[in-house]
């Protein structure tokens, strides 16, 4: 027989899709022919599978040789079908018994010496196989750990080709030494205990982690926003084992733009530059889709320093996923969807030149400048910021206490409680949060207390508060109330959910 | 060619808020200083435009402008001149108003400040042009973003009489996003101008609008307003005046307040901290 098959997995977005390597040698004119609509890493794999097998003492058949990858219609890329194609073409020879070799997705590029290296969207991949029902997967030794977190199958990590090779003919393998699979907890790096003072701050931080209402943190250079906005992703919940894999999938897709630890349940970080680009912040490519800024901060924080600093439209691009917590993106090689839910933090200093606080003598920026400036952070996307909170510069008395804040540890304990107190309410509605409820439930099941009530219909005659701004309040009261032990928002909480609104007040 | 024909004339000749101009009409009158000017009787080099523009210009063709953007003129002659302006040592050759000119003889409030306000500033502007308006006054501003707006809209809210005064053209949308809270204050209350319609706003007509400001009303209360700030101009005016000055204190580590705080500090403002308090100061004036 002249026909081999392997199999591997095709990505579109977080999708993937078993794809069947078959190669045919037949009679005729060497060549190579490659099937499948494969891109450019992709065709140039036949020099890096030849080469590898050869500097494996392998034969490589000087005939004709046909590689089809299969469902055709489906554009393939990267190197990841490197190891399969190889697979394939030995098996074509009767090199290698196929009983081993059938029903093993393979995945890895070859490097010419024969040596396995790692690739891009190991652990979607796996996912993708095992929802096809695969049960074993061979993958680069460097993705090993973020393919163990796929502990429903059994994950052979290789080094080499001639490793593999032998563990197919004879069935011996290097034990490979187990793996702690203990989740790391990184602790003590960014703790809330280094933030000196700032009580407000850390009061809207931590209501926004119960509610996860996104925030808005204003004030000068140097006031510490962005100490504030590192330090939260320690006081969210940590990630359950499915929104870890959720997370470590994206972040295997993005590849070398994120250094996460595959084993981190700690929600993730994402601090885009504020010079990013709209395909940045939410994901884009010509080949390959590759997932942006907010999909990497899935299920964790996205903070953009120096909000009003960004291009106009990079900002107003986030829209979308705030509102559906996933990001959809069209290209002409298709449109992929990514999930986008993230608590979005965004700092901003008074003006251009950031001394407009204290006196203010220093500032040199105009009205205009000024007005021009803040004005970006207007309109749509703030509507869906539920706190914004004025950071003041720190006091001589707040520097020189000589206590440290409260730790993060302490501050997560109460989010987590009040987190399940909202989970419980919320048992039989369609959300989990606070910032979710929908309009029409805070209208009839989800009020505040009466006298609660009296005082936002007050402000709403005053008008000083939009009807959307009110809603916007009632969410935020909820999760005050929360963190309070109340089991409805009383009026000082809402009357504290609207001051964290407002960015104004005590 | 009758006083306001006149009026006209050097209306459209000259900026406004010139103490030179103001004590030539008044010691001419109107007619002789339009005669003086068409036959070279001023400095010829120093004056040179406005003596161009005055030749030039015909009374009928001001007239017709002011009226085809629905707009009056209005001189001292005329009998519903408000005499509040009189005080004035540039006191305006004439003015544009839009909308109802018995608004200006309402007593009323100035209500002056940054165009970059806090979330206190513009609450507290909008409460004390509601309170006043409840009061029976009206609120006078500059029709800017920021503290005028939230004090036009204040008085708006309340359902007073509010007027704004212009730097620019009585035509002109400036700033470009008030257009609709102009048509607003136009229903119950007044757009005045100092320049022809279609003119630009200049930084140095905001100056001399600030003192039309201070002169049309009562009072004046300075909201917030950082330390170098164009409503510091409006209350030195009124100070100037003889005009009662008020200003709102703030947090003293906000920089919207440290012109406030700097009036406050010169004696050259009265402290006040609610519409109660400001209301007794100020009823002595009105």
């Amino acid at each position: 027989m002249t026909l081999g098959q392997s199999l591997s997995v095709a990505l579109i977005g977080l999708e993937g899709q078993l794809v069947t390597v078959e190669v045919d040698i037949a009679d005729g004119l060497p060549g190579y022919v490659l099937l499948g609509l494969p891109d450019a890493a992709l065709t140039e794999s036949r020099d890096r599978v030849r080469s590898a097998l050869v500097n494996s003492s392998e034969h490589w058949p000087n005939r004709k040789v046909t590689v089809s990858l299969s469902p055709a219609w489906m554009p393939k890329s990267g190197s990841s079908f490197d190891l399969p194609i190889a697979i394939a073409l030995l098996s074509a020879q009767q090199l290698i018994p196929t009983e081993r070799s059938m029903d093993v997705l393979y995945l890895g590029e070859l490097a010419l010496d024969g040596h396995i290296r790692g690739v891009r969207g190991v652990l979607p991949s796996l996912i993708a196989a095992h929802k096809a029902g695969i049960t074993t997967a061979v993958v680069p030794f460097a993705n090993r750990i973020e393919a163990q977190l796929m502990s429903e199958m059994t994950i052979l990590p290789m080094e080499h080709l001639r490793q593999l090779l032998r563990w197919l003919r004879t069935g011996e393998r290097d034990e490979a030494q187990e793996l702690e699979l203990a989740f790391e907890i990184e602790e003590g790096i960014n703790d809330f205990s280094d933030v000196a003072g700032q009580d407000r701050a850390r009061r809207a931080a931590e209501v926004a982690a119960v509610g996860g209402h996104h925030l808005l943190l204003m004030g000068p250079p140097g006031a510490g926003k962005t100490m504030i906005a590192q330090r939260m992703p320690g006081i969210l919940p940590a990630l359950t084992r499915e929104e870890s894999l959720e997370v470590t999938a994206i972040h295997s897709i993005a590849g070398g733009l994120s250094t996460r630890s595959p084993l981190a349940s700690d929600a993730p970080f994402v601090a885009p530059h504020h010079s990013a680009t709209r395909v940045a912040m939410v994901g884009g490519g010509s080949h390959t889709i590759r997932p942006g800024a907010c999909s990497l901060a899935h299920r964790g924080v996205l903070f953009v320093d120096e909000a009003p600093e960004c291009d106009s439209g990079v900002l107003d691009s986030l829209r979308q996923p705030l509102e559906s917590g996933s990001i959809t993106i069209a290209r002409a090689v298709g449109s992929v969807s990514y999930p986008a839910r993230f608590l979005l933090v965004l700092a901003a200093n008074p003006c251009p030149c950031g001394k407009f606080s204290g006196r203010g003598r220093n500032c040199t920026c105009t009205s205009q400048q000024v007005r021009r400036y803040l004005g970006k952070l207007s309109g749509p996307l703030m509507d869906r910021i539920d706190l914004r909170v004025q950071v003041d510069p720190l006091s001589r008395v707040e520097l020189s206490r000589p206590e440290l804040g409260e730790s993060s540890a302490s501050i997560r304990r109460r989010v987590i409680s009040a987190r399940a107190t909202a989970a419980h309410r919320f048992d039989k509605e369609l959300w989990k949060l606070n910032s979710e409820i929908p309009s029409r439930a805070l209208r009839t099941t989800y009020q505040p207390e009466r006298e609660a009530m009296n005082f936002l219909h007050s402000e709403l005659d005053r008008e000083r508060i939009t009807a959307r701004g009110l809603h916007k309040v009632m969410r935020t009261a909820w999760s005050i109330a929360d963190l309070a032990g109340h089991i409805r928002p009383t009026i000082a909480d809402t009357q504290l959910a609207y001051t964290l609104r407002e960015g104004t007040g005590s | 060619m009758n006083a306001i024909d006149a009026r006209a004339i050097l209306f459209s000749s000259i900026e406004g808020g010139s103490t030179f101009w103001t004590r030539e009409i008044d010691a001419l009158g109107p007619i002789e200083v339009v005669g003086k000017l068409r036959t070279k009787g001023y400095d010829p080099i120093r004056f040179e435009k406005t003596i161009a523009k005055a030749s030039a210009v015909e009374p009928s063709h001001v007239f017709e402008e002011i009226s085809s953007c629905g707009s009056q003129f209005l001189t001292p002659e005329d009998s519903r001149w408000p005499s509040k302006l009189n005080d004035l040592s540039a006191m305006p050759i004439g003015l544009v108003v839009k909308g109802s000119i018995d608004a200006l003889y309402l007593s009323s409030l100035a209500i002056v400040g940054t165009r970059n306000p806090t979330n206190y500033g513009v609450r507290v502007a909008g409460d004390f042009a509601a309170g006043f308006v409840d009061r029976e006054w009206a609120i006078v501003s500059g029709g800017a973003y920021g503290i005028d707006a939230a004090a036009h809209r204040g008085a708006l809210v309340a359902e007073g009489v509010t007027i704004a005064v212009l730097a620019a053209g009585i035509d002109v949308n400036y700033p470009g996003g008030h257009a609709q809270l102009f048509a607003e204050i136009v229903e119950t209350g007044a757009l005045v101008s100092e320049v022809m319609p279609g003119v630009r706003a200049i930084p140095a007509r905001f100056l001399t609008r600030n003192r039309l400001i201070a002169a049309l009303s009562c009072a004046t209360l300075v909201v917030e307003a950082a330390f170098r700030s164009g409503s510091l101009r409006t209350a030195r005016d009124a100070a100037e005046l003889m005009r009662p000055v008020m200003a709102i204190p703030g947090p003293i580590t906000s920089p919207t307040s440290e012109g406030c705080h700097r009036l406050i500090g010169e004696r050259a403002a009265e402290v006040v901290t609610s519409v109660a308090d400001a209301v007794e100061f100020v009823s002595a004036y009105r």
